[in-house]
């Protein structure tokens, strides 16, 4: 079985390519920022996991696959497994403190607010994000796969 | 009308004059800007502001104390008058040359953007003079730079002149970024945006800030960019190669003139600073005598005029930095009246005879009598004759030269003096007295109009050696203890303005016998080797060369950032704003205000329209007969809900709905490109397969399935939840140190469910990827690479 073989008849064109590269940028630090911002104004790991997903979508139409595809199948799984045994081992964490699962914690070092619900939504973050692009990865490129 | 309106339309009207002209033919319109700033002229004599000042104000960003605001005070009149008086009568000029220029130049567009760019520039100029705000000032400021770049580089087939354009840009809205920088430290150090306020707090509260040398820098930088200060004066020269309206305008009393009244405008500011008043007057005395002797070298036409706005400039900064504010202004303004009017004469001099260079005219004084008198008034005057304003503008400078005390000043006064005497006599004597050189292209009397404009500048001029006149214009309200001293005339400074004279004449006698017509700096056969070597040596674009093959090793360096990895874009995006907000974080947060709060209840209008949108959108993704546009009517649907979300004061979940919608429309998207287009139009089409009946009952099901969903819904809003419910999470919150009750009750009440519905998302992903078919093998680490090689020989 021939593993990603991308027959993208001629890239996009150039002033896609521009305008992608620079929209990427600004919507991965939008969606870290949603991410981080979970724990007091509108934000949260579902939504910019999906974010994430859909900025990397724009880059394989803007850059054409044969450049952003290379490695992603790795990143995809990283997120996906490592995204579901953070949110399992957040879960699993305070029982052997005596709490409940799922029981969250949170400090303030520094006028700062950390909790662990963040690391939490880090964990849905990474499988939404990477679920979202294994999805488009399927269809999608499948689907060009089969452009003669 | 209301006095502070009509000082908004200063600025406006000539925007929309801009626009209008544009939607006018081809060369309609050519004296409309020229009678509307008449007409704001006209409107600024009767605003003149004696006691009081007039203040425009509309709120712009109200949370954060920025408004679009205006205000006419005495130093703002005096620019703004000057401003819209040159303006007038350049937009004057400009039909009587400018077809006949254009016709040389080969160029057949129409005059009218060059009429809206004059017209966009000026509006621009009075909205710096007039900005009572900071974000408003730095907004004009570089409107400026854009419009000077558009207007240098009118001739856009020529290189040279897009050449001059970015030169002039990359050097003053290059520099403009410290400018705003300064400004931004003002701003959240002062802790307002109004410049009044924050010029007329007690002297010194500036000095008593760590941020104070930002402040000093920017502002002076960019002020030495504009007005042509030592390192940056390369640029005027090179910008004279726009059409001579153009230099009249931007480089005797706009352009030029902005780094001038913005050093007039922060030196109350910046004044006490140490070191600030010092660092005026070394570059100051420094650009003046530079640009002095090389105006004596250069041969043609604009560009001595364009050396001797260098040194006019450069004093008018030593004027400034001797803390003679009222008469750094006087300075200006006369001396842009001279200035474009010896520009416009230079202008109607190259449209008579088609010669540039002053080596090729001579004798013009018989053919051009009137030009001849206008240049005499215009030029002995600048070079501080009496009785016109430039002998005032001497003695002014004197005054304050001798008032420091300073013996480097005052003969660095002496110096510019007896050199504008001379250059001035020399340009006097090249073009009119000498033997004529050649036979002319045109050799006639020049129009009408190219004379009469010039003469209007210079009967100003001249009138201004009248203390009445002199005092009108440069004294509106008293700037400083320094006021005019126009009426006491026979001081000693008056007679060291004298003195310079016959020095001056004597200089230029002995450059004339020594060389009869110079050869200037690009002949060979300049005998003066030193000072060659010195005037090009101080010279010309040095400073733009370097600036630009540094952007260019910037330019090369941010392509190599690009490598398309997106490991590498990953490691720049997390590390800087790591860095960036452990650096700057915990001193910028607390920094702005928060917006206050919104009102609750949302929009009426708005909801309604929307929901009507949406029904609408929503009947059409039924109607439409192809699947593309039903994903996109569909999507269009979820994104209206998203907007009602919006208004409902619902943003996180307005956020998320817009991020679903946005990926399901793209799936099904590429779902739907998986389907081959003849099984597509199958489907898309049933009537021809299916009964009538069968349809019916489709419809039907669809009906009641939906109503049915609406009504639920419905009947779940009317269930009242008990409202102590969410109080029970109270304590918890406290216990967790969680910062909010709906980040309780979403972590840790709902986070079970959460972590289903992750996992039931993964599994739905895997199984998708399994039932189409192909679950990609992740190739073992770092053989990524050779797979893919191989897949391609193969």
């Amino acid at each position: 079985m021939p593993p990603t073989a991308p027959p993208r008849p001629s890239p996009p064109s150039g002033i896609f390519q521009i305008a992608s590269r620079l929209v990427f940028p600004a919507l991965v630090i939008f969606s870290a920022a949603h991410l981080v911002n979970a724990e007091l104004s509108p934000g949260d790991g579902f939504s910019a996991g999906l974010l994430l997903g859909l900025s990397i979508v724009l880059l394989y139409v803007g850059l054409g696959v044969p450049a952003v595809d290379p490695g992603m199948p790795r990143l995809v799984r990283f997120g996906l497994v490592w995204g579901l045994s953070i949110c399992i081992g957040l879960a699993v964490l305070p029982l052997p403190f005596g709490q409940n699962v799922l029981r969250t914690f949170g400090i303030d070092p520094w006028g700062f607010h950390l909790s662990t619900t963040l690391v939490f939504e880090l964990g849905i973050f990474l499988v939404l994000a990477g679920g979202t692009l294994d999805l488009f990865r399927s269809i999608g490129l499948e689907a060009d796969e089969e452009v003669p | 009308m209301r006095s502070d309106v009509l000082l908004a339309l200063l600025v406006g009207a000539p925007l929309g004059l801009a626009a209008a002209l544009g939607a006018m033919g081809r060369n309609r319109g050519a004296w409309a800007g020229s009678l509307l700033l008449a007409a704001e002229t006209v409107v600024l004599l009767w605003l003149r502001p004696t006691e009081g000042t007039i203040v425009f104000s509309l709120p712009w960003i109200e949370a954060w104390g920025i408004f679009l605001a205006f205000r006419l005070d005495g130093l703002a009149w005096v620019f703004a008058i000057v401003v819209t008086s040159i303006g007038a009568l350049v937009l004057a000029f400009v039909p009587a040359h400018m077809p006949h220029h254009m016709e040389t130049h080969g160029d057949r567009r129409p005059l009218r953007s060059l009429h809206q760019l004059l017209l966009f520039f000026v509006a621009s100029m009075l909205g710096v003079v007039l900005a009572d705000d900071l974000l408003t000032l730095y907004v004009c400021w570089e409107l400026i730079s854009v419009a000077s770049f558009l207007l240098i580089g009118f001739h856009l087939q020529d290189p040279e002149s897009r050449r001059a354009a970015l030169h002039s840009l990359v050097l003053t809205a290059g520099t403009g970024i410290f400018f705003f920088a300064s400004l931004m430290v003002l701003f959240v150090e002062g802790g307002n945006a109004s410049l009044h306020d924050l010029l007329l707090r007690p002297v010194g509260w500036l000095g008593e800030l760590p941020a104070a040398p930002i402040v000093a820098f920017g502002i002076l930088l960019t002020a030495a960019a504009k007005s042509v200060l030592l390192p940056f004066y390369g640029w005027l020269p090179a910008a004279m190669i726009a059409p001579t309206p153009v230099s009249a305008l931007l480089h005797s009393a706009t352009l030029v003139a902005s780094g001038v009244y913005l050093l007039a405008r922060f030196h109350p500011l910046l004044g006490p600073l140490p070191g600030v008043d010092f660092l005026l007057l070394g570059f100051g005395t420094t650009t003046a005598l530079i640009g002095g002797v090389v105006a004596l070298l250069r041969t043609r036409l604009k560009e001595v005029l364009a050396w001797s706005t260098i040194s006019y400039y450069g004093q008018a900064i030593v004027l400034i930095g001797l803390g003679a504010r009222s008469a750094a202004v006087f300075f200006f303004a006369f001396h842009a009246f001279a200035k474009a009017g010896l520009f416009l004469v230079a202008g109607a001099i190259t449209h008579t005879t088609g010669a540039e260079d002053i080596r090729a005219l001579g004798g013009l004084w018989r053919t051009h009598p009137a030009l001849a008198l206008l240049t005499l008034v215009l030029a002995l005057g600048l070079a501080g004759f009496p009785p016109t304003a430039g002998f005032w503008m001497k003695e002014l400078l004197f005054h304050a030269a001798y008032g420091s005390g300073n013996l480097g000043w005052i003969a660095a006064a002496f110096g510019a003096a007896i050199l504008s005497v001379a250059y001035f006599a020399r340009l006097l004597y090249c073009v009119f007295l000498s033997p004529p050189r050649a036979a002319y292209e045109r050799p006639r009397g020049a129009p009408l109009a190219l004379v009469l404009v010039p003469a209007a500048l210079a009967t100003i001029f001249a009138a201004g050696g009248h203390p009445t006149v002199a005092r009108f214009v440069g004294n509106p309200l008293p700037l400083d203890p320094l006021d005019l001293a126009v009426p006491s005339p026979w001081r000693p400074y008056t007679y060291a303005a004298l003195v310079c004279l016959p020095v001056g004449l004597t200089l230029f006698l002995w450059f004339l016998q020594r060389r009869p017509f110079p050869g200037g700096l690009d002949d060979p056969q300049t005998p003066n080797q030193v000072l060659r070597r010195l005037a090009r040596r101080v010279g010309f674009s040095r400073l733009f060369e370097g600036t630009m093959i540094l952007l260019g090793w910037l330019g090369g360096w941010a392509a190599r950032l690009q490598t398309g990895k997106l490991a590498h874009y990953a490691t720049f995006l997390i590390a800087v704003p790591i860095v960036a907000g452990l650096v700057f974080l915990p001193s910028a947060m607390p920094v702005l205000p928060t917006p206050p709060p919104e009102p609750e209840e949302a929009p009426l209008l708005a909801v309604v329209t929307i929901t009507l949108a949406l029904a609408a959108l929503a009947l059409a993704a039924t109607l439409v007969q192809s699947h593309v546009s039903a994903i996109v009517a569909v999507g269009g649907v979820g994104y209206l809900i998203a907007i009602l979300f919006a208004l409902l004061r619902a943003p996180d979940i307005a956020f998320v709905q817009m991020v679903v919608e946005t990926a399901t429309a793209l799936l099904l998207l590429a779902a739907l490109s998986r389907i081959p287009p003849a099984l597509r139009e199958r489907v898309l089409r049933p009537e021809a397969r299916r009964s009538r009946a069968a349809r019916a009952g489709t419809a039907i099901a669809s009906a009641l399935l939906g109503t049915s969903l609406g009504v639920a819904l419905f009947a779940s809003m009317r269930v009242v939840s008990d409202p102590t419910l969410g109080k029970a999470f109270y304590p918890l919150t406290e216990e967790t140190g969680a910062a909010s009750v709906v980040k309780t009750i979403l972590a840790d009440f709902r986070a079970m469910d959460t972590l289903g519905e992750i996992s039931v998302f993964a599994t739905a992903v895997l199984g998708v990827v399994l039932l189409i078919g192909r679950l990609r093998e992740v190739p073992p680490r770092g053989t990524a690479r050779r797979s893919e090689t191989r897949s391609k020989e193969s």
